[in-house]
């Protein structure tokens, strides 16, 4: 069970709907509730956030999937979205080979913080719920019926959804006055051409970036 | 745990598998940065030559040399090339000992406490080793480091740089293929940042270091090679010590840290065993300096959008048969306010991004966008989305096109189809939107 659930959880906005089933969207006033998980377990979780090569990390949101605690087999995901923020750190502890060589009893307080404030204070612009099943045949298991889907858009649209897919894209940019490669600044996720919502670092922040990494940091 | 742990490695490595990775590389330091680095290092290791450390090498005999050997023994493996050419120096206890006192001085992380919480970091799991720790661990029962090399072998190496791991996985006894063990390290995003792969002839676990892809068949008889406990001498008994390696590696995590140390290209195994410098341990001591966060202040009065994070409404560029305008179509009540009394303000900054899609050459306009209203107009208008025109808006970018409107800076585009990145963002509140569209110039 546990590999197909981790299997949907790092896939699923790639593959999770795209069962070749019929599109169902709803909109509007008919719209279900989203799924309520207060009281769920929060079965794992990982910010949306990026590195920006010799300056510090980016964080955009969470990501976040509930299992139900009555019944194990449904799971709840969430992609959440805070105000963008960058943590400008020092070259030494950006370097994942260093990682966790240093002590973290003191570090990265309100970086930590923000975070912890994002869980409450954040945008709810995603939310799935799948349920799986035992494949006795394969001795696995499977998808147990369709996925739901919950969007909310940029321009405001509630869109609910079956077995559709999400397509998830990293924004990048070149910075200002910097030749070479781009650098991911965001992400954008869509569920057709019209039915997107998207969320990077704002234009005014990426004109510190640039100049930071012009300066070397 | 251990469930939970194998599915997000079992789907990080199929990631990894998928995805050419950009990694981290980073941009070249200046050379202002590199000689103060150097400059740094230097006055370090000179602080670092206590009196009694300088001079020629010696070869300490005695006390002298049992106090540097259990030293060494216990931290050597923190100690790097230049930092032992000066204990090599010392001439007395008394020097080494001081030696040490410096050394772990620049490794104190908050000098305000009398503690080191660096090194008592270090000697818990020195006492980890010697109470064999792994004894009783949940994942690697039975594994001691003693028969390993004890404080000086690989597993103490890995255990006293990185402390215990997360998870760890280990089979039992094989035939041919020699017992295997992975450490495996997980990052805040849960991704496998280390996987230490360590494996057992007979002789003691060793650490894996020649990482490379089973890909290639040339490839796959070199790995299997060192990981036999035999060596392979035809076609059959390579395929059986590589159906051994299938059969105890039900979760992966074997034949990904054959493959590679990480989910991270920029990390490496060499690097991640080097001894940590002071500037590492103390590094993270330096507050990171964030941007991006709300610029409110205490006194100012607010009113708030229903959103945390987003400004909800819809950019238009319309063309009439001659020119593009600029819409934003927006519910007020959306929108967060300065609250000024009677009145109400909000500014904005507004970046347009033109992309031409043919030559990928894109242009910006940039300007800032200042709202008024009256609270009365508010309280009348909100709740339902009214069009702004943004036709009075000009260009603030630097360079050509500096104080253009939208409209006049579309016209001097090139012809083409462009697409458009529409941002806007509140300038006290950091809430803000994007969107897409495409348009053709003519």
């Amino acid at each position: 069970m546990a590999k197909l659930v981790g299997f949907l959880m790092f896939f699923g906005l790639l593959m999770l709907m795209s069962v070749g089933a019929r599109a169902q969207d709803v909109d509007g006033a008919d719209v279900p509730e989203i799924p309520d998980v207060s009281g769920w377990k929060t079965f794992s979780g990982s910010n949306i956030s990026a590195g920006l090569p010799n300056f510090g990390m980016y964080y955009l949101g969470l990501d976040i999937t509930y299992q139900n605690p009555v019944d194990k087999n449904e799971f709840v995901r969430q992609i959440r979205i805070i105000v963008p923020f960058v943590a400008v750190k020092s070259s030494k502890t950006m370097d994942r080979n260093s990682y966790d060589a240093a002590i973290t009893y003191v570090t990265d307080g309100e970086e930590r913080d923000l975070l912890k404030t994002g869980l409450k204070e954040s945008d709810l612009i995603l939310c799935i719920r799948w349920k799986i099943k035992k494949d006795v045949n394969r001795n696995t298991d499977a998808l147990d019926g369709e996925n739901e889907i919950w969007f909310f858009t940029a321009f405001g649209n509630r869109i609910y959804s079956r077995n559709r897919k999400i397509t998830v894209d990293t924004l990048s940019e070149r910075p200002k006055g910097r030749k070479g490669r781009l650098i991911n600044v965001g992400k954008k996720y869509s569920l057709s051409q019209e039915a997107y919502y998207a969320k990077e670092l704002p234009h005014s922040i990426m004109i510190i970036v640039s100049k930071g990494l012009k300066e070397g940091k | 745990m251990n469930l939970k742990n194998s599915v997000l490695f079992a789907s990080f490595l199929i990631l990894g598998q998928l995805f050419i990775l950009t990694g981290c590389a980073g941009n070249p330091k200046t050379r202002a940065a590199n000689d103060a680095r150097k400059s740094a290092r230097v006055t370090y290791l000179s602080e670092l030559a206590v009196p009694g450390c300088e001079g020629e090498k010696i070869k300490p005999k005695g006390d002298l040399k049992a106090y540097v050997e259990d030293q060494l023994s216990h931290y050597g493996f923190f100690v790097d090339k230049d930092e032992k050419k000066i204990l090599e120096r010392c001439k007395t206890v008394g020097a080494a000992s001081n030696f040490f006192t410096k050394f772990w001085f620049f490794r104190d992380p908050d000098k305000s406490t009398p503690e080191n919480e660096y090194k008592n970091i270090i000697d818990e799991r020195i006492a980890d080793i010697k109470n064999e720790i792994l004894f009783n661990d949940m994942y690697v029962a039975g594994t001691r480091f003693a028969p390993n090399g004890g404080l000086k072998g690989d597993m103490a190496h890995v255990y006293l740089l990185r402390g215990n791991n997360s998870y760890k996985v280990k089979t039992g006894h094989l035939n041919r293929l020699a017992d295997l063990m992975a450490w495996v390290y997980f990052d805040v995003n849960q991704r496998p940042l280390y996987v230490f792969l360590f494996y057992n002839k007979g002789g003691g676990y060793r650490l894996f270091r020649s990482h490379q892809t089973m890909d290639s068949y040339e490839g796959l008889l070199e790995v299997l090679r060192e990981l036999s406990k035999f060596s392979p001498v035809n076609e059959e008994d390579y395929r059986e010590v590589y159906n051994e390696l299938i059969r105890n590696d039900p979760e992966y995590i074997f034949r990904f840290a054959i493959n590679r140390f990480s989910y991270y290209e920029d990390v490496k195994l060499d690097k991640v065993l080097f001894p940590p410098t002071p500037e590492v341990i103390t590094a993270k001591m330096i507050q990171p300096q964030i941007l991006g966060r709300p610029d409110i202040p205490s006194d100012m009065k607010m009113v708030f959008g229903p959103r945390v994070a987003t400004i909800l409404g819809r950019f238009i560029l319309v063309y009439d048969g001659n020119r593009y305008t600029a819409r934003l179509v927006v519910d007020v009540g959306d929108i967060d306010w300065e609250d000024l009394g009677e009145r109400l303000s909000a500014t904005f900054d507004l970046s347009i991004e033109f992309t031409n899609e043919e030559t990928r050459e894109s242009k910006v306009f940039y300007s800032g966008l200042a709202l008024n209203m009256t609270r009365k107009n508010y309280e009348n208008v909100k709740g339902a989305s009214r069009p702004l025109d943004l036709g009075g808006l000009v260009n603030h970018e630097e360079g050509a096109g500096i104080n253009l409107t939208i409209s006049d800076f579309i016209k001097k585009l090139t012809s083409g189809n462009y697409s458009v990145k529409i941002e806007l963002v509140n300038k006290r509140t950091f809430k803000s939107n994007l969107w897409f569209t495409k348009i053709k110039v003519k």
